[in-house]
């Protein structure tokens, strides 16, 4: 699964950590969820999408 | 007057999931993990010096002998706990990783070490240090989940 967290993140001028803070998740969930080493839950997908105001298919998308 | 930049819109935090009560369930795990050590070495050292210098027997006997066992469950059982109750999905999946690592190094040691001691290859050990090797393949799963993740995962 490829995500957009990065880029989103940095439009906000946020750091993994206060992203990680905001979500109520470690700092290396963040980190591995942008790097493609995790795939995050659908609870977890869908807080991320609503803490960017996305609609969930616009962050994430299939390989 | 220069334009504004337009931020891109955030929706506020989730409060339903405050990093705090993550942390609460790893605060919770160490001080658990902590006081079943600190009970396996009191209770380790009171079975040491009174079992074996004989001044025990019966009932008292059998408490003293089951207390560092019991600590050591208790560490089990704290680390079980902690799995349940951490929130964060990805530190739990990687400590599930480290365990069922831990498990299937323990299980293939004693499954080889009980057949060669049947047939008298290598001498009798207690059962007890399949717990510490338990540990150790947990510690070994924390390099695993640190190659294929990038996360050391739960390392005490």
């Amino acid at each position: 699964m490829k995500n957009r967290i990065k880029v989103l993140r940095a439009e906000r001028d946020l750091s993994q950590a206060a992203l990680a803070e905001r979500l109520g998740v470690s700092r290396q969930s963040v980190n591995a969820i942008e790097t493609g080493k995790y795939d995050p839950s659908l609870p977890l997908a869908f807080r991320i999408a609503a803490l960017f105001a996305l609609p969930i298919e616009e962050i994430f998308q299939p390989d | 007057m220069p334009p504004v930049a337009m931020q891109p819109e955030m929706v506020g935090d989730c409060p339903e999931f405050a990093t705090e009560q993550v942390r609460a369930a790893r605060r919770r795990y160490v001080r658990r993990l902590a006081a079943s050590m600190a009970l396996y070495l009191v209770t380790l050292f009171a079975a040491e010096t009174l079992v074996k210098t004989g001044q025990t027997s019966g009932l008292f006997l059998w408490a003293l002998a089951l207390l560092p066992g019991l600590a050591i469950a208790a560490a089990v059982g704290a680390l079980g706990f902690y799995i349940a109750a951490e929130r964060d999905e990805f530190i739990r999946m990687l400590t599930i990783h480290q365990a069922l690592i831990a498990t299937g190094l323990t299980l293939g040691v004693a499954a080889v070490w009980g057949f060669l001691e049947t047939y008298g290859l290598v001498p009798h050990i207690a059962a007890y240090w399949l717990v510490f090797l338990w540990f150790l393949g947990f510690a070994i799963g924390a390099v695993v989940t640190r190659v294929t993740h990038g996360s050391w995962g739960t390392i005490w």
